[in-house]
């Protein structure tokens, strides 16, 4: 039984990280006020090109390199044709996750002349890690060890953006981007430098999401519904949800993690349908987000 | 004027995109001469391809139809893929079921049962906005993917067909059910008159009556809308209705046009028809021939994969491209002379 | 003495929906230190243009700006303030949901090591800015929780810590009311005497009498006087702002009333536990011309809203015409002859990116010749549409041009058009001439006038205590949702009168007259 429990938490423990990761960098473009759409698109991108120059360079921190880098230029393309060129960020964001399914499962084809996905056996994985001091606790070490250090590293960003959106002076500015244009601008604000700054960490965040997706297993699947598996799009209900707070972040995507490990457990138990797993973070996020909608509409009309 | 200044760009920014793929093909194909024949020519250099041109055009039109009242109603349907797939099994396991009925009462049936299939998803969005306040975005967006898992769900078990020789899909659409085909090397058939048609009359009910005056105006400026005395909130769900609806309809001539069966596999013309609508700036005259033109990519591509050594995606990445480029409201502003100008924020103050 | 602030030739024009507006046509403005500087003229004349620009918050199309001889590069807002120069908007630069200090260092904010906030620091530079000028407000308090005065408080210490030398007003009284003017006037003054320059934009003559030094008056763009400020009288300001010397505004002529036409009995209207609308009861006869004044946000909007259906009412009775319409929506009472010009006349009265026949259209899309079985009929709209335009005299070339491109006065004679042209019986009217121009603000005057003599009924709500007193056979003031006086004008009200009402330090006084006869 232990071990049943300790592999739950395991898993939603492990789902969440890609969606930790990208609804952070989601929330940063919302608190400009302008939301990313193309979080999708982004994470594929990530995902592939990380897998790829990895396997190529024999190297994980190449791969994860170039996987960043990639995203963080797409996000500042995407601000850049906003700004400068007045094309709706929505429709940027649809834009760029055409362009992600579209170029990765191209790429493919024209480096591997395999139809939409590769499997790198050999590429170098995330490393593991075992906790120093909890890894000894028997029961708690099978919750906490064997995570990636991205798995780490995403909860650390959850409190490191935290004290950034509310105790920097940077936090202050990009919230009042979002909230008027017009007043940041008066104040001495630069708006546009603001909303490039949300998409570089967009980048980044996403970019990590994605690479954490092929590199954990050395594999990447493109097409409509690839490894991302819809997440950005969780990503965006997150975000609703969570507004200026990363710890709601946090917690959503370990709520939606659970609900997916639950269908796992189902399945395997049970014999659940696999396809009803896979429905359940959706349907998860669509009733939170009704709720979270229901009552704020009752706040704003209570005044 | 500015109207025709508009259009002049967005053709070039169309034929910017063409260049694009000339050198996407230059770049990544070992015999660029001969994949540029095919991607640029190939769509006219049989009857077979274009005519198959024509037929992939004819979901995407309808899909861009839909997509485009629901943003002209400023709805931002994004689930639309989600409403199409779901329309399109509902039509075909409603022919299939009335196979030996008579084709006229039976080929009306099936449009309704697609209509009414991306209507009750659309239904399901609107009633999650009155009740709970949801934005429309956020409930098509995850009820498309729960609609997605469910109807791999339903093909790959109690609605499969043993005896499909496809893999895994529906039973097919009876034969009596089928549209006539137009020419006999391709699948292009009769459904294009009907895509048509459908264009023709929206863009006149847009223009003209009284419920496309109410939607134009409620997507404009609802608050003015309200104040004039029009029901904002039943035009949203009348817009809503008719998209999902048309996107239910678009799913349905896409296997009307293709195999006559439902895969476990997603086409993307919802996606596709969000981006024509995009391009056209909501316009259903200008949804016809962007949609042809994706078409004309899409086949392009084919041939080109066909016989050459590019992949189909070629032709998603010129769309993904073009749709950034395209809707660049800088670039009209530069041909108005808006710039320098600020926005009204102040109410009351017009300058 | 050299001159502190030289502006020379300064030019902008904006563009709009296809149209081109000189905005500014080579003005040349310079202040002296330490004076307070009107700088006067109607409303689109360029005065906020002008000082948007010395600003940063604006660009020039041309021109240059010395500030003690340098010459300025003002790239930005915050460019503007690294030179000393602040601005309190007319329209506030502050965030609601920011607290005061927040706001206040909003842009420079103190920081510590890493970029990390100086909570500490923050609080006390606010408090020195308060301690300034004097004012006391809660500095933890968010900025929607303030009233109007305060709100601008935080503006001007907001001025302050960004060590502002050179101070713009940007027609500061708009928003408040007489005995908030005072203590405004008594800030400027102390804000002078600790050496600041200030520039005082207003449209309002006796203000610039009374409190500058030097003014500068704006033309249509371009400069037409600079000088000292006791060197003009208050007619020859009037005519240098608008041109030519205005004749007086025709005046209300006394008359009888009809019958009623509108009785409203214990009106609630709110969101949820919010009242806006708190118990308002009031009538209006036909031929009558019934003025609210108020401070805006005290509920007339919400009034309004709830009189024409825009809003529903919680509790109470409207009868109109001895008709019931407390649940009837808006098009039914449009029917039945109510017409309504909106306070908001660019997103709520009109629609920028229609057509003006489109704008037209709206109030009679559903009624014959016009709708024929769901069909509109293009011939009839196109006959509204220039049939309208003549009589009104808008200014627009083709009925299918965007309505975005009119001026504001156009925008609202296009509103007239509509409300005015069904022959209505009541009309709901708020600030109809804020932001217009002299000639604009006249013949919407008239046009009311003229209404008032053909038997229509009028509630016109207004924030302008002058436009009230001139146009309206009874005066109520609401505040705070409720109505607090009810008079009849005849000539024993005052704008300090009506001003202590608006502020709640009068007792309340309703005249029993006005709830005599029944509908």
């Amino acid at each position: 039984m232990n071990e049943f429990i300790a592999g739950f938490l395991y898993t939603f423990i492990a789902y969440g990280t890609p969606l930790i990761l990208c609804s952070l960098g989601g929330m940063m473009t919302g608190l400009s006020g302008r939301f990313n759409l193309g979080m999708e698109g982004m994470m594929l991108f990530s995902a592939f090109f990380s897998l790829l120059f990895a396997n190529q360079f024999g190297s994980l921190i190449a791969g994860l390199a170039m996987g960043v880098i990639i995203t963080v230029a797409i996000g500042l393309m995407m601000a850049f044709i906003n700004i400068r060129m007045g094309v709706d960020i929505y429709i940027a964001g649809m834009a760029v996750n055409v362009l992600g399914t579209g170029l990765t499962t191209f790429l493919i084809f024209v480096l591997t002349g395999s139809q939409g996905s590769i499997i790198y056996p050999q590429a170098p994985r995330l490393l593991k890690l075992t906790t120093p001091i909890l890894g000894n606790i028997p029961y708690l070490n099978q919750v906490v060890s064997n995570h990636t250090w991205l798995d780490y590293l995403a909860i650390i960003l959850v409190i490191v953006l935290a004290i950034v959106i509310h105790k920097t002076a940077f936090g202050r500015h990009i919230r009042a981007v979002g909230k008027s244009e017009w007043v940041a601008s008066a104040c001495g604000i630069s708006v546009n430098k603001n909303i490039y700054a949300s998409y570089v960490l967009c980048g980044i965040l996403c970019g990590l999401a994605g690479a954490s997706l092929s590199l954990n297993q050395g594999i990447f699947v493109g097409g409509f519904i690839g490894m991302t598996n819809g997440r950005g799009w969780l990503a965006m209900a997150v975000v609703i949800l969570a507004q200026e707070n990363p710890y709601i972040v946090l917690f959503s995507a370990w709520a939606l993690g659970a609900l997916s490990a639950i269908g796992d457990i189902l399945q395997a138990s049970k014999g659940f349908p696999a396809r009803v797993v896979q429905m359940l973070p959706f349907i998860g996020a669509l009733i939170a987000a009704s709720i979270y909608s229901y009552r704020r509409e009752k706040r704003n009309i209570r005044g | 004027m500015q109207q025709k200044k508009r259009t002049l760009f967005q053709l070039l920014v169309i034929l910017s995109g063409l260049v694009m793929a000339l050198i996407v093909i230059l770049l990544c194909s070992d015999e660029p001469a001969l994949a540029l024949r095919y991607f640029f020519i190939g769509p006219f250099s049989s009857t077979y391809f274009l005519g198959d041109m024509l037929n992939n055009a004819v979901p995407l039109i309808i899909c861009g139809l839909a997509a485009s009242i629901s943003f002209t109603a400023s709805v931002w349907n994004l689930g639309l893929e989600g409403m199409v797939y779901f329309g399109m099994l509902t039509g075909t396991i409603t022919a299939a079921a009335l196979d030996g009925v008579s084709a006229v009462i039976a080929i009306p049936l099936m449009f309704l049962a697609a209509f009414l299939g991306g209507a009750v998803l659309s239904a399901l969005c609107s009633f999650l906005y009155s009740k709970f306040h949801l934005d429309i975005m956020m409930s098509s967006l995850m009820l498309a993917n729960v609609i997605f898992y469910l109807v791999f769900l339903l093909i790959e078990g109690p609605l499969r067909d043993a005896d499909s020789e496809q893999g895994v899909t529906t039973k097919a659409i009876p034969e009596a059910f089928r549209f006539g085909k137009l020419l006999s090397s391709s699948d292009l058939n009769t459904t294009i008159f009907i895509a048509l048609a459908l264009a023709v009359f929206i863009y006149f009910a847009l223009k003209h009556s009284r419920l496309g005056y109410e939607i134009r105006m409620t997507g404009l400026n609802a608050s003015f809308a309200r104040y004039g005395g029009i029901n904002t909130g039943l035009i949203a769900i009348i817009a809503m209705l008719i998209s999902g609806g048309l996107g239910g309809v678009g799913g349905l001539t896409y296997v009307l046009g293709t195999s006559f069966r439902v895969r476990n596999q997603l086409c993307g013309i919802g996606w596709s028809g969000l981006s024509i609508a995009m391009i056209s700036r909501n316009n259903p005259a200008l949804v016809v021939p962007v949609a042809i033109f994706f078409a004309y990519l899409t086949e392009g591509a084919q041939c080109a994969a066909l016989f050459a050594d590019i992949t189909p995606d070629v032709s998603q990445i010129i769309q993904g491209a073009i749709l950034l480029l395209v809707t660049g409201e800088a670039m009209i502003n530069f041909l108005e002379n808006r710039r320098g100008n600020r926005k009204l924020s102040v109410k009351g103050v017009s300058r | 003495m050299e001159k502190y602030l030289e502006m020379s030739g300064i030019e902008k024009t904006y563009h709009s929906f296809g149209r081109e507006i000189r905005a500014l046509k080579g003005v040349d403005f310079s202040v002296n230190k330490g004076s307070v500087h009107g700088l006067l003229g109607e409303n689109g004349a360029g005065k906020s243009t002008l000082m948007k620009i010395l600003a940063g918050v604006e660009a020039a199309n041309n021109g240059s700006i010395k500030l003690s001889g340098k010459m300025l590069h003002m790239k930005n807002a915050h460019a503007a303030s690294q030179y000393g120069i602040g601005m309190v908007h007319q329209h506030f630069s502050l965030l609601d949901d920011y607290t005061v200090i927040q706001n206040v260092v909003l842009g420079m904010e103190p920081v510590k090591a890493l970029g990390l906030l100086d909570e500490k620091k923050a609080k006390q530079a606010a408090l020195d800015a308060a301690n300034l000028c004097g004012f006391s407000i809660p500095l933890d308090k968010r900025v929607s929780e303030l009233p109007m005065g305060d709100k601008q408080k935080v503006e001007i210490m907001r001025a302050l810590y960004t060590k502002a030398e050179l101070l713009i007003f940007d027609e500061p009284t708009s928003v408040l009311v007489e005995q908030e003017i005072k203590g405004l006037l008594d800030t400027i003054r102390n804000l002078k005497n600790a050496g600041k320059t200030i520039v005082y934009i207003s449209h309002k003559v006796e203000e610039v009498l009374n409190i500058t030094d030097e003014v500068t008056v704006l033309r249509d763009g371009e400069k037409v006087f600079s000088g000292e400020t006791n060197t003009l009288s208050a007619d020859e300001m009037v005519r240098l702002m608008v041109g030519t010397s205005l004749a007086p505004e025709s005046k209300r002529d006394r008359k009888g009333f009809g019958e009623c036409v509108l009785e409203v009995k214990n009106l609630k209207s709110g969101l949820g536990d919010k009242l806006f609308v708190k118990d308002v009861s009031l009538s209006v006869k036909k031929g009558e011309i019934l003025g609210i004044a108020g401070i805006s946000g005290n509920g007339q909007q919400e009034l309004l809203d709830a009189l024409f259906g825009l809003r529903p009412a919680k509790s109470g009775n409207i009868t109109f015409l001895k008709n019931d319409i407390t649940d009837l929506p808006p098009i039914a009472r449009r029917n039945l002859g109510i017409g309504y010009i909106p306070e908001d006349r660019v997103h709520v009265g009109s629609c920028a990116e229609a057509s003006v026949e489109e704008n037209l259209l709206i109030d009679r899309r559903h009624k014959a010749p016009f709708n024929r079985r769901g069909w509109l009929s293009n011939k009839e709209t196109e006959k509204l549409g220039k049939d309208l335009i003549k009589r009104f005299s808008i200014k627009v070339a083709d009925g299918k041009d965007n309505i975005g491109g009119l001026s504001g006065g156009h925008i609202q004679r296009t509103i007239l058009a509509r409300e005015l042209s069904c022959e209505p019986k009541l009309i709901l009217a708020a600030e109809v001439t804020m932001g217009l121009d002299v000639l604009s603000t006249r013949y919407i005057h008239e046009e009311l006038l003229t209404l008032r003599k053909e038997g229509v009924a009028i509630i016109l709500v207004s924030s302008n205590i002058n436009e009230i007193l001139s146009l309206s056979d009874r005066v109520a003031v609401m505040r705070e949702g409720e109505i607090v006086a009810d008079l009849p004008n005849d000539g024993s009200l005052d704008s300090q009168l009506i001003g202590a009402h608006m502020l709640g330090i009068q007792n309340k006084q309703k005249d029993a007259v006005s709830y005599g006869g029944g509908v």
